[in-house]
Order: structure tokens, then C-alpha cells, then sequence
């Protein structure tokens, strides 16, 4: 059991390890363990918590706000996130603290009568531009939400120039030194954390970017992994990079065929797609054998895509898993401004057709037309109506209006 | 008598009935328009009415506490939230963005 740690004056590290975890979430392994961070602000009238750590560590995390301060002090306690690894000591510190003041985001507020496992606890909402005054110290609040989930939010501690960014920022990654100059290399778990828990929502990063930037920053005080002192900027940067845009490659936007095959079918139905897609120069059409592609390949070419058409049989009355494959891993890019459409040949009920447009919509691509099903070997006349079904897929993409009336 | 909702990030044009709800439109139409509580106390459906603001239903109670908090810093006088909203008048044109 390590003690506190100042990381500035009057503000300290009271977060523990999780050296021994490998697997963090269920969609992440983690080979140097974890972190949960959580800092403890001491004032002339009384003492901040913010965040706590997950209950199996709770102990540790108590032992250290002891050792530094009374319950009794504890004025106020600041929830980034709710997520049980942050407030896994939640329900215990209000017990321990309860005249404590629990200041979350509105979108917290449903979460919270579960997570703090009480009726009644004590809470105010909080969001951009409103600040906590308590002592010399101002805690000023953003509102970063869905980094990583709806309720996340941020604060920024004007007095010492940190920036407490909640999971923004944050790498599963363990050393027992916690700070990034001390720590040495660990740009690889900051890189997967981030395509895990922020990539499928550039949007909202870049939107905290722009609350972030105006302020100047001497500390990171996020809420996993190494705190950030040296070069602050570089996180921002790298955040910025990967969070940039650009929906078109080579000046035009991108359409993205992916499929499978038993016996050609649904390949000769993929090709005439293709060619309807093509037949708008201002598209790039491309077209990929799934049972070929690999994962990080899969969800690259999903992200520099506008739209993706998915095509596969019916084999067992399901989606073979190739194609499963490729509908998983669209947990992880961004789906907002992506089209989707579907499309596969059959030779008895053809379900799969439905669950992929099923899944599609699901995930909130805009799917505009109805998917293409042919049953068994596709006749001419459908190879035409398949051509046609790409050329009206492309014109969508590009920005032709769909008109209709309810 | 109907009014034409477009919701531009999506390319649709919906030709609607006053009373209409925009929560209706969006999921009849296959707008890929996200919504979260759909009771206006989350924000998520946020969008900005481009034109049109007059062939709307007033901005509820929810939608005022919502822009004030959740959306501080990041709406306008012409955001609404699409849960909240429906179509009041006949032979106009709104245009929504998300």
C-alpha cells in the first residue's frame, strides 16, 4: 500500500493500483495493469475530493484521504464519472463523509441514486462555466460529455493550472512512478486506450478540445494511467490529430463494399453495386472479400469511409461470422454522418439481409434505401436492379435529397 | 396542407402533417438522427433549426433548462431539442441540423 502523493500544492494522489488486471471492460486487455486515479484538494475551509477508485480497493483509497485529512473536512466531492471503477468507494465516503456535497452533471443525475447505492444523497449538477469557490482554491466545470460515457465531465483547478479530465486523456497502464516524465514510454497504451474509449466519439473530443485549449495547463489529472506534467500540449495534440476529420480521400468521399460469398452469388451482386457506385466520378468505390480482412484493417477502412454497403448468404438461417466480425468492430469508429445499406443472396428465407439492416440502423447509420435480397443465382435484370441500387446508394452519399411524404 | 421538414445531415426532405412530432418524422423517415432519454432531459437530440423556427411548437420548459445547463456553450438561439418538438403550422419549410 503506497501513501498520498502531492502533485501540487495542496493537491494530492489518492488513486490506487490494479497491477495484476489484464483484461479491462471486457474489449481491452491491459498488459501493464491499470490505474484508478482519484485527488484529494486541501483548502484553509476544508478539503475537495474528486473521483473515488473501484470498491474491491476502497481501503487503500480511505487510508490515504485519512492521511491527509478528517472526514469532517470533506466538503465537497467531485464526480467526473460514475463508472464503478470512479465510484466504486462512493456509497462508503458519503457514509464516512455525509455532510460531503456530491457535485456530478445533469446527465448523472439518473445514474446516481444506482451508483451511490443510497435513496438520498446530498448533490448538486454542474456544467460548463459554473465553478466551486472553497478556501484559495477555483474549481471551474466543462462539460465533456460521452468521454466515455453521457455523464462524463471535466474541471479545471484555475489556482494550480490542472486540468482534471475525467477518462480523457487516461491509458490502462501501471508504474509505480505516476508521473508521464518519470514513467517513461507508454505512447501505446495512450494510443489504444484512446481508439477504445474516445475514437467512436471524435465528435465530443474535438467539442472538449475546444474547452480545453483556452486554458493554460501545467498538469493532467486524468483518471487512469500516468498524470501528465511534462509537455501537457502533447496529449492535447496528439488528441486533436486523431480526432481530425476528413471525409474525403483524394477529393472525393469513399464507399465501401464489403461481403461474402458462397458460390458467387452475392459476389456478382457485390460487383454490379460496385460498378452502379462507380458510375459517379465523384465517389471512390471499394471492394473487400471479408473472409480476408483483418480486424485493424477492417475498421480503418470503415472510418475513411462515408458510406459501407454489407453483403453476405444465409447460411443456417444467420450471418456467417466473417461478417459478424466486421458488424462488431463498428463499436469502435464513429458512425455519425455514415450510410449503410445491405444486401446478399439467398436460397431459402434469407435472414441475414435483415439482421445486418437490423444491426445498421441499430448503430445509427442512415440506411437509406431498402436492402437488395435476391434469391440463389442473380438473373441479369437483378444484376441491372443491384447496378441501380449502388448509383441511388452513391447519389445519397453524395448529397442528393430524398424526398417523401407521411 | 403539409409542411417540408429537411433534416440536411441525413439528405431527406419529409412532407409532413401539422401535429406531427420531429421524434415521429425522424424514425418513420430513417433519419439517422440520435436520441437518448427522448423524455428532454439528456440533451442528445439536440439540433439547430436552420429555418423554419416559426412552423414549430414554443420551446418547453425541458428544452430552456436543458440549453442553460447540458448545452451551455454549445447551443444557439435556434437550437431545440427534437423530442420536444412538433410541427405547428402547415405550408412551411423547416430545416433541421444535427
Amino acid at each position: 500500500m503506497s501513501n498520498a502523493i502531492k502533485i501540487s500544492q495542496n493537491v494530492y494522489y489518492i488513486g490506487v493500483s490494479d497491477a495484476d488486471i489484464r483484461t479491462f471492460d471486457i474489449i481491452m486487455k491491459t498488459a501493464n495493469g491499470t490505474t484508478y486515479n482519484a485527488y484529494l484538494i486541501k483548502t484553509e475551509e476544508g478539503v475537495i475530493i474528486l473521483d473515488t477508485v473501484k470498491e474491491e480497493f476502497q481501503e487503500e483509497f480511505f487510508s490515504k484521504v485519512e492521511s491527509l485529512c478528517s472526514y469532517d473536512d470533506v466538503k465537497y466531492i467531485v464526480m467526473h464519472h460514475l463508472e464503478p471503477d470512479h465510484s466504486g468507494a462512493l456509497p462508503e465516503l458519503t457514509k464516512r463523509a455525509p455532510q460531503a456535497k456530491v457535485f456530478i452533471s445533469p446527465m448523472a443525475q439518473p445514474m446516481l441514486k444506482s451508483i451511490g447505492k443510497r435513496d438520498s444523497m446530498e448533490f448538486e449538477t454542474v456544467w460548463t462555466n459554473k465553478e466551486l469557490k472553497l478556501g484559495s482554491k477555483t474549481l471551474k466545470f466543462l462539460s465533456t460529455p460521452n468521454l466515455h460515457w453521457p455523464e462524463t465531465m471535466s474541471s479545471y483547478l484555475v489556482e494550480n493550472k490542472i486540468l482534471f479530465s475525467g477518462d480523457v486523456f487516461g491509458s490502462h497502464y501501471y508504474d509505480s512512478r505516476i508521473f508521464d516524465d518519470l514513467v517513461g514510454d507508454f505512447d501505446y497504451a495512450f494510443k489504444y486506450y484512446y481508439d477504445h474509449i474516445m475514437r467512436p466519439f471524435k465528435t465530443d473530443v474535438l467539442n472538449a478540445l475546444r474547452l480545453y485549449e483556452p486554458l493554460e495547463i501545467d498538469i493532467i489529472a486524468n483518471l487512469h494511467g500516468p498524470i501528465i506534467r511534462h509537455d501537457p500540449s502533447k496529449y492535447l495534440n496528439l488528441y486533436k490529430k486523431w480526432s481530425s476529420k476528413d471525409e474525403k480521400l483524394h477529393g472525393k468521399k469513399v464507399v465501401s463494399i464489403f461481403y461474402v460469398t458462397s458460390y458467387k452469388n452475392t459476389k456478382e451482386m457485390a460487383q454490379s453495386i460496385f460498378d452502379g457506385i462507380e458510375a459517379n466520378e465523384s465517389l471512390i468505390a471499394n471492394i473487400y472479400d471479408l473472409t480476408a480482412l483483418d480486424e485493424s484493417n477492417m475498421i480503418s477502412i470503415l472510418e475513411e469511409s462515408t458510406g459501407i454497403i454489407v453483403g453476405s448468404p444465409t447460411i443456417n438461417g444467420d450471418v456467417p461470422k466473417p461478417v459478424w466480425n466486421l458488424l462488431s468492430c463498428m463499436m469502435l469508429i464513429e458512425k455519425r454522418g455514415k450510410f449503410g445499406g445491405c444486401f446478399g443472396s439467398y436460397g431459402w428465407s434469407g435472414e441475414a439481409v435483415e439482421m445486418m439492416n437490423s444491426r445498421l440502423k441499430s448503430l445509427k447509420f442512415r440506411v437509406p434505401l431498402q436492402p437488395m435480397k435476391i434469391k440463389l443465382i442473380p438473373t441479369q435484370k437483378e444484376l441491372l436492379d443491384c447496378y441501380e441500387y449502388g448509383f441511388e446508394f452513391g447519389e445519397v452519399v453524395n448529397g442528393k435529397m430524398m424526398e417523401m411524404t407521411l | 396542407m403539409t409542411t417540408r421538414v429537411e433534416i440536411v445531415n441525413d439528405f431527406l426532405a419529409i412532407n409532413v402533417k401539422e401535429g406531427s412530432t420531429i421524434q415521429d418524422i425522424v424514425e418513420a423517415s430513417g433519419s439517422a438522427l440520435p436520441f437518448g432519454c427522448r423524455d428532454g432531459e439528456c440533451g442528445t437530440c439536440v439540433v439547430e433549426v436552420e429555418s423554419g423556427m416559426e412552423f414549430l411548437s414554443p420551446k418547453t420548459d425541458k428544452e430552456l433548462k436543458v440549453m442553460k445547463e447540458i448545452c451551455y456553450g454549445t447551443c444557439t438561439p435556434n437550437s431545440r431539442l427534437s423530442c420536444q418538438m412538433k410541427i405547428a403550422k402547415p405550408n412551411g419549410l423547416v430545416r433541421l441540423k444535427y
